[in-house]
């Protein structure tokens, strides 16, 4: 199943999109949400999405993360050109080398905490006792260590955004995709888990994308990027800048 | 103003899962529609039998009956005597026309005029002078149905002989269906048509009661004068057993039906715990919450029941084929030809809809409505309530159990208790099964722990959300266990009657004039046809019996007047325990053995009399002296030997033969014989191999059991859209979960996997945990409904496929059932589903 090539050295791409549109159709009339976009991300790199409610970020992610298919344009992740890919490819790099993240509703409601990190470690084949043996220096970073029996639905929504972050992160994917991660936490719970976001994913060498609403957010990433028309422009997030309002 | 938006929000729901909406109008369709279809069909019989009845009676008050039929010459003398009294004879029996049953009644045209039973409305048209000795008259509809016009001549089979008869006229009247099957000829031609000699079957009369006062005190002890209706009840009372089983058929399928009905009503509350928590939140009232739901379900249940009785009254069409075909196999000739459908059977048939869907939404919105709105909010405090609710469920359960089969083993004769107690052990049965089905997936689960994420998830998202799987497996085992309960029921009955059957049939083989209807052996063997049994050399030993009607003190029952092979006590199926002198009282002391329905309805045992009324000796007292297993009728038969019979009666005729061949003899050899040397004699008679009798006769019971059949694979098809209905909403409210795991990298394969594993293990405990119930179920009808409704005793058996079809069924229905969502949820858009809250 792991038929795709993956580099992590930072000089090399882990996202090039070129030229990519994409569309809804509403009442039968096309409607364009993406127009002729171009992105390229660095292995390595971190990269922030802002942009207005509706401007299209979460279904670029999508796109990306290989769960919405590809209209028109050219995207290629990790080496992998998405056009060319079946089902069954882009499920194993999914499975393989993507870690998502979403605002909400992120973990299997069926399965207890210890089970949801490790999941993405048992559907690659990963031995029990190798996968607790990953678990437990995740569950001790995310602070949940007494809690792996716990079933999601006691976990607060902050607790439930880490287990998140470290299913996202056990199998040390290449690229992890986070949309709004923090969007329903307060600023100070966000910040810890962003801070800990951050952190796992530069010891582990991973490029990261982060759709976020919030300044401070979009500051701790290598480069910030506006949604704007269907298109990606460079900003500058500094809060002095008042430039755009989202 | 609220009600008005809460209904919309309804409709809205129902709106976004249609499928949900079909799903509950299904299940509510299919459940009124097998009830009322039972309904319709008992009904439409029974109606049938009060029309023909009508037909057959007319305006008659009396009738005069014999022991053996009314003598020619006393009808003459009792006209001469009393020329003032309405009075006509009657002869009536069955023919055949083609392969069609009639009955023949055969009427002095002349007397006939003030009983006004042949021609309501329109006396002129009857061509009375017509009926000459070959002219018959057939009523209007059968004529056309046949394809007969005035004039034509048609062939009219009866036991001993084939007779071309003339279409005289046809019967018109005002109620067509009250003439279906019946053939009107001259007395005199039906008389030697019947062979009844110079005998009457009875006469009818039209008297005042001081009339009657007085003809009663001038008969001789010989004759009785009965009052019209009198006949009219015993014939109902014959068919009732039948008509009682197949309401409790019916009953079955509707508790099926209305638990599905529950579950459906449940599912659709259950699923929407959250948004009624919101609408609370808001402010909405919970009477109102309560008052919409309600609402919901009679809306519902009006259009479900609606179509249901319409499906009802077409099923019926079929199902009464099927019970008319019974009742002329088992009891009478009935020509049902018009499904009797009334205002009364639509309205009850709505009102049993209407009233499950009540019931059932009632006891789910009572707890929506009342749920704290924050925790409704938190899936986790829902499963969390229902957990702890389940041991409180299963102790109401084992308590309702034990009441159920309390009430079930109680010496009580009642029907009615016996229906409460099968209720209460179903209700009960189905109260432990969500704490089974917890504990049993808990056990898988741990089982199954750290095995494949796959197996694992399956296996634990059962107990998660036992909520709504616990309701979807009960639902299972109900239905399930309630075909596997009919299943056991139809084959323990089967054996029985199989190994009764092998024990009745004593002879190699058996002579008899072929009969009009499959089970009445209604023609008496030619003294030519006797002589050739007796001085054949292969036979060893005969047997002979003579069928008759006998009128006694509890009313007509079918008798056998028999000699028994020598050495050959039929002892075996004599059930009471005195066997053997039961038998030596019965050939030496002229007691008469009773069946066993007859002893269960009229509390009769061994030592007890019977007062029969006799040719000879008018009534006189019999002594019981045995009760004898007897699965042919279930109104009950007389066995009397013939040296008792011939002392109170004066026929010396014999309807069957039986044979046992000389132990060198070959029997299917010297059968075959017997059959070229009896083709010569003037008589047709048929002569049937034992095996022949045998194989019919289980041919003829599972034709009873046709209905059965028919109304067990309906309840299936009912269990069928509730399981269907109860998987698809478990599953399809999961989509987001299941778009997460395929957002994580599950592949489509693997979640059909798991989708299907989920219902298999479902389907496996529903399978498993439905066979105690079923074999409950069972011991029930067998010993209780049935026992008290036919009067027949008989051993429970599970047949051997019973439980691996069991199995095998509810594992098919909830994969197929599982199949749907799981191939929707595997081919529908992650994406989509990931913004879906
Ligand atoms: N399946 C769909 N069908 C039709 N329209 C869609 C569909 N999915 C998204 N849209 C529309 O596409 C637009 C972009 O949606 P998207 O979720 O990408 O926005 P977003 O930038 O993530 O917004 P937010 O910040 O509010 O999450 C929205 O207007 C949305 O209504
Ligand atoms: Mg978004």
């Amino acid at each position: 199943m792991n038929n795709t090539g993956v580099n992590k050295s930072s000089n090399t791409i882990a996202i090039a999109v070129s030229g990519l549109s994409h569309a809804y159709n509403r009442h039968t009339q096309p409607r364009p949400i993406i127009k002729h976009l171009d992105l390229t991300v660095k292995c390595q790199e971190s990269v922030a999405v802002v942009g207005r409610s509706g401007s299209g970020k979460s279904t670029l992610l999508n796109i990306i993360g290989a769960l919405e298919p590809v209209q028109s344009g050219d995207v290629s992740v990790l080496g992998n050109t998405l056009t060319g890919l079946n089902d069954s490819e882009r499920t194993a790099l999914r499975r393989h080398h993507i870690g998502y993240i979403y605002q909400s509703f992120n973990l299997i409601p069926t399965l207890n905490v210890a089970d949801n990190i490790t999941l993405p470690l048992a559907l690659i084949g990963v031995k029990t006792s190798q996968r607790t043996a990953a678990l437990l220096p995740l569950l001790d970073a995310i602070g949940l260590s007494g809690r792996s029996e716990d079933y999601p639905d006691v976990l607060s929504g902050g607790e439930q955004q880490r287990v998140a972050i470290a299913r996202a992160l056990i199998h040390q994917p290449a690229l992890v995709l986070a949309d709004e991660p923090t969007g329903n936490l307060d600023a100070q719970s966000g910040r810890v888990i962003l801070g800990l976001l951050n952190e796992l994913v530069t010891n582990q060498g991973s490029s990261l994308v982060i759709v976020t609403h919030s300044l401070e957010v979009a500051s701790q990433a290598n480069r910030t990027l506006i949604m704007r028309g269907g298109q990606l422009d460079e900003v500058d997030p500094s809060p002095v800048n008042g430039s755009f309002a989202w | 103003m609220v009600a008005g938006y809460l209904l919309k929000s309804s409709f809205t729901f129902y709106r976004q899962h249609p499928l949900q909406l079909l799903l509950s109008v299904l299940g509510i369709v299919l459940g009124v529609g097998i009830v009322t279809a039972v309904l319709i069909t008992n009904s439409s019989s029974k109606r049938a039998f009060a029309l023909s009845s009508e037909a057959l009676y007319g305006k008659s008050t009396h009738q005069i009956v014999g022991a053996q039929g009314v003598d020619q010459r006393f009808y003459v003398n009792l006209r001469q005597q009393h020329s003032h009294l309405r009075i006509s004879p009657v002869i009536e029996g069955p023919v055949l026309i083609g392969d069609e049953v009639m009955s023949l009644i055969g009427i002095d045209p002349f007397a006939e005029v003030p009983f006004a039973r042949l021609t309501t409305n329109t006396p002129s048209e009857t061509n009375w002078d017509s009926l000459d000795f070959s002219g018959l008259l057939l009523s209007e509809l059968t004529a056309e149905r046949l394809n007969l016009s005035v004039n034509d001549t048609f062939s009219v089979r009866t036991a001993n002989q084939q007779r071309q008869a003339t279409l005289a006229g046809v019967l018109r009247s005002d109620n067509p269906a009250a003439r279906q099957g019946l053939l009107v000829g001259d007395i005199a031609m039906v008389q030697s048509l019947l062979q009844r000699g110079d005998k009457l079957d009875r006469i009818d009369l039209i008297l005042s009661d001081t009339e009657a006062r007085e003809l009663q005190d001038s008969l001789p002890s010989n004759l009785k004068l009965n009052p019209a209706a009198s006949r009219h009840q015993t014939m109902l009372a014959m068919t009732r057993g039948f008509q009682i089983n197949l309401t409790a058929m019916s009953l079955l399928s509707l508790l099926v039906g209305a638990f599905l009905i529950h579950n459906t009503m449940s599912f659709t509350v259950l699923q929407r715990r959250e948004l009624f928590a919101v609408k609370r939140t808001i402010g909405i009232q919970s009477r109102s919450l309560l008052a919409s739901i309600l609402g919901e379900a009679v809306l519902i249940s009006l259009v479900g029941s609606t179509i249901g009785v319409l499906l009802g009254w077409l099923l019926a069409q079929q199902l009464i084929k099927l019970t008319t075909q019974t009742i002329n196999d088992l009891y009478f000739v009935l020509h049902v030809q018009q499904v009797w459908f009334t205002p009364t059977l639509f309205f009850s048939g709505l009102l049993l809809g209407i009233g499950c869907s009540l019931i059932a939404a009632t006891l789910s919105a009572m707890d929506a409505a009342k749920t704290n709105p924050v925790q409704a909010h938190q899936r986790s405090a829902t499963e969390e309530q229902t957990r702890k609710l389940l041991p409180v469920l299963a102790s109401t359960g084992v308590v309702v159990l034990l009441f159920g089969v309390a009430l079930a083993t109680s010496t009580s004769q009642s029907l009615l208790l016996g229906f409460v107690a099968l209720m209460l052990i179903i209700v009960g049965y189905g109260l432990l099964l969500p704490l089974i089905s917890l504990r049993a997936s808990r056990f898988l689960k741990r089982a199954f722990s750290g095995s494949s994420p796959i197996l694992s998830m399956a296996t634990g998202s059962i107990e998660r959300n036992i909520s709504r799987t616990g309701l979807a497996i009960a639902a299972l085992t109900i239905a399930v266990s309630s075909t596997f309960g009919v299943d056991v029921m139809i084959g323990s009955f089967r054996q029985s009657v199989d190994q009764w059957l092998g024990n009745t049939l004593q002879s190699d083989a058996y002579i008899s004039v072929p009969t009009t209807v499959s089970t009445r052996t209604d023609g008496t063997l030619h003294p030519s046809v006797i002589a050739a049994i007796t001085n054949n050399d292969n036979v060893a030993s005969i047997s002979s019996g003579l069928k008759l009607k006998v009128r006694t003190a509890l009313g007509e029952f079918d008798t056998l007047a028999l000699v028994p092979h020598q050495n050959q006590p039929i002892g075996i199926n004599i059930i009471s325990d005195n066997s053997a002198s039961a038998w030596q009282a019965f050939i030496q002391d002229n007691a008469i053995l009773i069946s066993e329905p007859l002893a269960t309805k009229y509390n009769l045992a061994a030592g007890d009399t019977l007062s029969i009324f006799t040719e000879i000796h008018g009534d006189a007292n019999f002594k019981i002296s045995g009760v004898l297993r007897d699965y042919a009728s279930s109104h009950g038969q007389l066995t009397i030997h013939r040296n008792t019979f011939n002392q109170y009666w004066h026929s010396r005729s014999v309807s069957t033969l039986g044979m046992l061949y000389k132990d060198e003899v070959d029997a299917g050899q010297a059968t075959e014989e017997l059959r070229t040397q009896l083709l010569n004699l003037k008589q047709p008679v048929s002569i049937q191999a034992n095996s022949e009798i045998h194989k019919n006769s289980l041919a003829i019971f599972d034709r009873t059991f046709e209905v059965t059949r028919v109304l067990r694979w309906l309840t299936v098809g009912v269990a069928f859209v509730g399981i269907f209905s109860a998987l698809l909403a478990l599953n399809l409210e999961r989509a987001r979960e299941f778009a997460v795991l395929r957002a994580t990298g599950i592949s489509r394969l693997q979640l059909l996997m798991l989708i299907s594993l989920q219902t298999l293990w479902m389907g496996l405990l529903a399978g498993v945990l439905a066979i105690p119930l079923g074999w409950a179920m069972a011991e029930i009808l067998i010993h209780v409904i049935n026992q008290r409704s036919f009067g027949w005793s008989m051993q429970s058996f599970i047949p051997n496929h019973s439980i691996r079809s069991t199995l095998i069924l509810s594992c098919s229905a909830a994969l197929l059932a599982g199949l749907y969502p799981a191939w929707k949820l595997s081919k529908s858009k992650i994406a989509r589903q990931l913004r879906d809250e």
